[in-house]
């Protein structure tokens, strides 16, 4: 990776050598060494996110899902848009026979059921859509809007590391620009709203600004409470924070350090989701009640920024996700022999590893999307102020007290202090914390539920499995 | 009040744990084969069988026709040209039949006026202007049943006639408005041009090719007969113009 920087500054160097002013240079040999792959990789990624869910959406609804496009269609779409009007038919023909031939036809295949190549369809529908801008917006901040909105989602990346060696910039306030840089979502949505100049829109925006400032706090606590427990706001060392060594790799993770951790993953989980705007917190696009929210008025590539600005964004919190609470790019075993390997093969295991969590993530998100219905406002409000924001400051306090209690016995135990950044506890100290707070959250939850009447019949019912149809 | 706050917490996961539950045992059945699986059907491979009281296209069993036109009369939205002519043994037949099938919408009073139940909806309701292929390899427009459309258009003019039938009235140049009338139905309506389309039965088609030689060849005979008699009528003038020449030749002769 250092390698690569040198190619980076050089690269500036050279800008600069060429007559360009400094800053220039640096952004322009930015854009070719980080922008582009980051886009390349990313872009890509969102892409087939929005696939994956179609195919998810599918199967908890009893559907197929995207299953026709193919080579065919692909080939005739290039025809159509490349040929006069006179060869179409033979050239048409001609992709029936093409797609006859074995290995072709196989590919096609593929491509199609599993719906892959509706994304080139899709890309193209909405690259050939008119450029439609209404009268009365503000032209200003209605064509400003979809660019904010991609670069809140991808500024966060900068920081997410995808192995020891690749990461954008291992800036030492990680967290805080994951937080910064994700605010401009806020802002995008609030521009399209106001800028439309059309009442959906604006409700969508002042819903979504609503919305996002509330989630923040929720997310805010979780994150300073790993953070805390991790000793840095740097998500490299975060992740280095939850090495474990041994074939076991992940004791080291947050997730299992504590109860409280396991509560604040699933506060910042819920949190983070409603930052982004997904279904069941998705008030601001509110279909059945604002048309389309705030991007009503969005049509053709700025719908599509938005659309990629939303999948990048689960892709974003798959991410966090990993490195606060699942030990980041590390293997959940024998993370000792892959830091040995050189750092090429360690790279790419890495990175293949942190995706796979990304997925598994982003693939939960979808099953949440599908499973429940949209609160109103209020109800997601209530949620953020009433529920997730004390939740988070207690699993925060809680925290704190276990490493208090933590410290104290390593220092009588083994007769030394907690070393920071060390996240992780000692063996006894580790018990200790999983029976007291373990056993207070679960005599709470027995006392809870038989404080009140007992569940209605109606989600009793629910909770056992219905009958099947013959 | 610590206890009502837990317990909402608890409950709210609880109902989510089981909704989670419930999508995910549908998303289990459907990829893994079980149960019913997926629900949708592929339209275009896949197709259902209409029920039977289906309003699909309109079909008329034209020999039981009897040209009363209270098919026309009901229909709502005049899509029926409709005509009638003697036959050899004097008898009335329906002669034309055409419903404008881009008009029609498929309210079935018209079947319901019909007094011999000749004007009936059936099953079909595809209209492929592009793929629809006869046994003779000839194409039709809007049709399921193209052996009764007494117009014919090769490949090329059915690609001339979707370009030009997406045109706007006033974009049709000169050359595509004679194309138009020269792709006309023999019977002298450009029902191509409007979209129409002719229900004959087989027999009836053989009967309209048979009448279109005729009328071709009638229409032969009398050009060559014209162009016998304005032959005639030169080799004659030539003749007298001759005779003429002849005559005065020697009239003129001795003149000079
Ligand atoms: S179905 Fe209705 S609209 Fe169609 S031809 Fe018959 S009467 Fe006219
Ligand atoms: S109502 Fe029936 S019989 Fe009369 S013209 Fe129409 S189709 Fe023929």
């Amino acid at each position: 990776m250092n390698g690569f920087h040198q190619s980076f500054l050089a690269t500036a160097a050279w800008f600069s050598s060429c007559g360009l002013p400094g800053w220039l240079g640096l952004v322009l040999a930015g854009v070719v060494f980080y922008a582009v792959p980051l886009f390349a990789v990313v872009l890509p990624i969102a892409g087939l996110g929005q696939i994956f869910e179609r195919k998810i959406a599918a199967a908890m609804q009893r559907r197929i899902g995207p299953s026709t496009t193919g080579i065919v269609g692909i080939l005739r779409l290039t025809v159509n848009l490349a040929l006069p009007w006179k060869a179409k038919a033979e050239c048409n023909r001609l992709a029936e026979r093409l797609v006859a031939f074995g290995p072709v036809a196989l590919l096609d295949r593929l491509l199609t059921r599993t719906g892959v190549a509706q994304l080139a369809a899709d890309g193209v529908k909405m690259i050939g859509k008119e450029d439609l801008v209404p009268s009365g917006v503000d032209g200003w901040l209605f064509r400003a809007a979809p660019y904010l909105a991609i670069a809140g989602a991808f500024l966060p990346f900068v920081v997410v590391p995808w192995s020891q060696h690749l990461v954008g910039a291992d800036l030492s306030i990680g967290l805080v620009w994951v937080a910064a840089a994700g605010g401009l979502t806020a802002v995008a949505i609030l521009l399209a709203g106001w800028g439309s100049n059309n009442k959906w829109t604006m409700l969508g925006g002042m819903r979504a600004v609503a919305q996002i400032v509330s989630y923040e706090i929720p997310v805010g606590l979780c994150m300073a409470a790993v953070a805390m427990w991790c000793g840095t706001l740097s998500l490299q060392q975060m992740v280095a924070a939850q090495y474990h060594p041994g074939v076991l790799s992940f004791l080291g993770w947050n997730l299992i350090q504590s109860p409280f951790m396991v509560i604040l993953a699933g506060t910042f989980y819920l949190a983070a989701i409603a930052e982004c705007q997904r279904t069941p917190f998705d008030t601001a696009e509110a279909e059945s009640e604002l048309v389309s929210g705030f991007n009503t008025e969005m049509s053709g590539l700025r719908w599509g920024m938005f659309a990629m600005a939303e999948y990048t964004e689960t892709f974003l919190i798959g991410a966090l996700f990993a490195v606060l609470f699942l030990g980041g790019y590390q293997s959940p075993v024998g993370e000792q022999w892959i830091l040995s390997l050189p750092p090429l093969a360690e790279t790419v295991i890495h990175v293949a590893i942190m995706t796979a969590k990304c997925l598994v993530a982003i693939w939960v998100m979808m099953w949440i999307r599908w499973t429940l219905p949209r609160f109103r406002i209020d109800q997601v409000m209530r949620l953020a102020w009433l529920k997730l924001v004390p939740l988070a400051l207690v699993c925060l306090f809680g925290l704190a007290l276990t490493m208090l209690l933590g410290a104290r016995i390593e220092q009588v135990a083994y007769g030394r202090l907690l070393s920071a950044p060390s996240a992780q506890l000692p063996l006894i100290a580790w018990a200790l914390s999983w029976l007291l707070a373990g056993g207070a959250i679960i005599a709470l939850v027995v006392a809870a539920k038989r404080s009140g009447p007992p569940m209605p019949a109606a989600l009793r019912r629910l909770t056992t499995a219905p009958a099947r149809k013959a | 009040m610590l206890l009502a706050w837990v317990r909402d917490i608890v409950e709210g996961v609880e109902s989510f744990v089981v909704g989670m539950g419930s999508t995910a045992r549908f998303a289990y059945e459907n990829w893994s084969g079980k149960a019913t699986g997926a629900m949708t059907l592929e339209y275009p491979a896949q197709k259902q069988a209409m029920p039977a009281a289906f309003r699909g296209h309109l079909f008329n069993n034209v020999s039981n026709c009897i040209t009363c036109k209270l098919c026309a009369k009901a229909c709502p939205v005049d899509c029926f040209v409709i005509e009638g002519e003697r036959n050899e043994e004097n008898k009335f037949r329906t002669s034309r039949f055409d419903i404008d099938l881009t008009k029609c919408i498929y309210c079935g009073l018209c079947t319901r006026a019909c007094p011999t139940d000749c004007l009936t909806m059936q099953g079909g309701f595809e209209l492929d202007p592009v793929n629809t292929v006869n046994q003779r390899g000839q194409r039709f427009l809007f049709t399921q049943r193209p052996d009764q459309l007494d117009v014919r258009l090769e490949g090329a003019e059915v690609d001339r006639l979707l370009r030009v039938s997406s045109l706007k009235p006033g974009e049709v140049g000169a050359e595509d408005r004679a194309f138009l009338d020269r792709i006309e139905d023999p019977r002298g309506t450009a029902i191509i041009a409007k979209f129409g389309v002719g229900y004959y039965t087989a027999d009836e088609v053989k009967q309209v090719d048979a009448r279109r030689e005729e009328l071709k060849k009638a229409k032969e005979a009398q050009a060559a007969a014209a162009k016998a008699a304005a032959d005639k009528a030169k080799a004659e003038a030539a003749a007298k113009a001759a005779a003429d020449a002849l005559a005065s030749a020697p009239a003129q002769e001795p003149k000079p």
